[in-house]
């Protein structure tokens, strides 16, 4: 696929819901995810030219949303939004009702214990656990060798699994 | 190997990313210590959990929003205005600066002047003085006089060479009890006088009377309360002559006399006479 402007809004189908995925993981809530995630979008479109490609998209999308979540928690690093009500957010209809509430209630605790964690350690959790990156990936996004990630991995599991009881 | 060490090293191991060396240490470690299987056990059970998180849907028009979003991004952007240097609005500050300027200006002009032109003459050496007065204009010659007191009273060695009116410790204005004027008098010389005694004034009564016969009554003034103050202007040549005391003041130890003297406007029309214009009058001691 081309990596221009006039092919973009396929590479948006292609890439959106990984981002957008990604961005709630991030974010830990659905509206910010869908700032987060267009704004990734964008920033993408605007300096699609000089992507290299000498990684995949996805991960050049990958790094535009780390940078971006990184900026946006450095400049409002006192105020952590919770949304009061996020019952209806995670709805998911092919899966049945009683299955779906179950794992929506789950996601909605993984993902508040992981908005718990630093930003350290919850990014390489993300991507190495939910977005199911490989270490190596995971440690080139987060700018440190693989041992380093590990030890992140390993203190952020243990930390979420407190919160998590 | 410690437990942490180990717990750092459970990602790696997972993965099969260690080298045999350290892979057997960690085996090592793990069969000898229960401790950190559990935590090998919990670690391995949390991040299945985490990977039973299905992805959520796109939330309902979420391309479309991103759609009109980039589609937003490729329209032209509307040309900014180059920024202005100069804007009429950025006078409004430099016109209230120099206002206050001008005002501080304004309130440092009289700053240095002296508080009363007395002070500053007398600094200057009295020769100086007297040589402006040659020159100066009547206003002048007016602050001059007030200059040459000043002067005088500075250098007096003893404050009594010095009438201050109008204040001290008994400074009085004087009531009229009794009194005469008229332009005829048997004093024709000018001269004024402050009579304290009996005999004084049977004296210039008698003069003051000369020309009267038969002469007029001593008038009976008690010199114990009172005194008389006279003024005589001397002889002039015509009517229209007149003296009038307009003042008596008295301080610590001197009495002022303030008189004025009338005299005819030029070219009018006067009685062709003799006239000794003079005010003679009564007041109270204290």
């Amino acid at each position: 696929m081309p990596f221009n402007k006039e092919s973009f809004s396929e590479l948006i189908k292609v890439h959106s819901k990984e981002i957008y995925n990604f961005c709630l993981y991030l974010t830990g809530n659905p509206n910010d995810a869908h700032d987060l995630s267009q704004d990734v979008f964008i920033n993408a479109y605007r300096s699609i030219e000089k992507f290299r490609q000498d990684c995949a998209f996805s991960t050049w999308l990958h790094t535009i949303a780390l940078n971006l979540y990184r900026d946006r928690m450095r400049r409002r690093k006192t105020v952590k939004f919770t949304p009061m009500d996020d019952e209806k957010e995670f709805s998911d209809k092919q899966i049945p009702v009683e299955k779906q509430l179950e794992d929506s209630e789950l996601k909605k605790k993984i993902l508040k214990s992981l908005d718990l964690l630093s930003q350290e350690q919850k990014v390489p959790i993300v991507l190495k656990y939910l977005e199911g990156k490989s270490l190596e990936e995971t440690a080139k996004l987060c700018n440190c060798s693989i041992g380093t990630v590990s030890s992140r991995i390993s203190r952020g599991i243990k930390i979420l699994r407190g919160h998590l009881k | 190997m410690n437990c942490q060490n180990f717990e750092d090293l459970i990602p790696l191991y997972l993965e099969n990313k260690l080298s045999p060396k350290e892979k057997e240490v960690f085996d090592t470690h793990l069969q000898g210590c229960p401790a950190c299987a559990q935590a090998l056990s919990a670690f391995k059970e949390t991040t299945e959990l985490l990977k039973t998180v299905k992805p959520d849907e796109l939330p309902q028009d979420y391309l479309q929003n991103l759609e009109i979003k980039i589609a937003l991004e490729d329209l032209p952007l509307p040309e900014l205005q180059k920024p202005k240097f100069f804007r009429p609005q950025q006078l409004f500050p430099a016109f209230g600066a120099l206002f206050l300027l001008l005002i501080f200006g304004y309130y440092l002009r009289n700053f240095n002047k002296p508080i009363t032109v007395p002070l500053e003459k007398i600094q200057n050496p009295p020769e100086q003085v007297a040589q402006q007065v040659k020159t100066n204009p009547p206003v002048a010659l007016e602050q001059f006089i007030e200059t040459k007191k000043t002067l005088e009273f500075a250098k007096a060695t003893a404050k009594t060479d010095f009438i201050l009116r109008g204040a001290g410790p008994k400074y009085l204005k004087k009531r009229i009890i009794k009194q005469w004027q008229d332009t005829s008098s048997g004093i024709k010389s000018k001269k004024s006088v402050v009579i304290r005694t009996q005999a004084e004034w049977q004296e210039l009564w008698e003069a003051h009377t000369k020309n009267i016969s038969p002469m007029p009554p001593l008038p009976d003034v008690d010199f114990t309360k009172c005194l008389v103050v006279a003024v005589f202007m001397g002889e002039q040549k015509s009517g229209g002559y007149g003296i009038q005391i307009t003042d008596i003041q008295e301080s610590e130890d001197n009495i002022f006399i303030e008189f004025t003297e009338t005299v005819p406007a030029k070219g009018s029309v006067a009685a062709q006479q003799l006239t000794q214009p003079y005010h003679i009058i009564v007041v109270n001691r204290e």
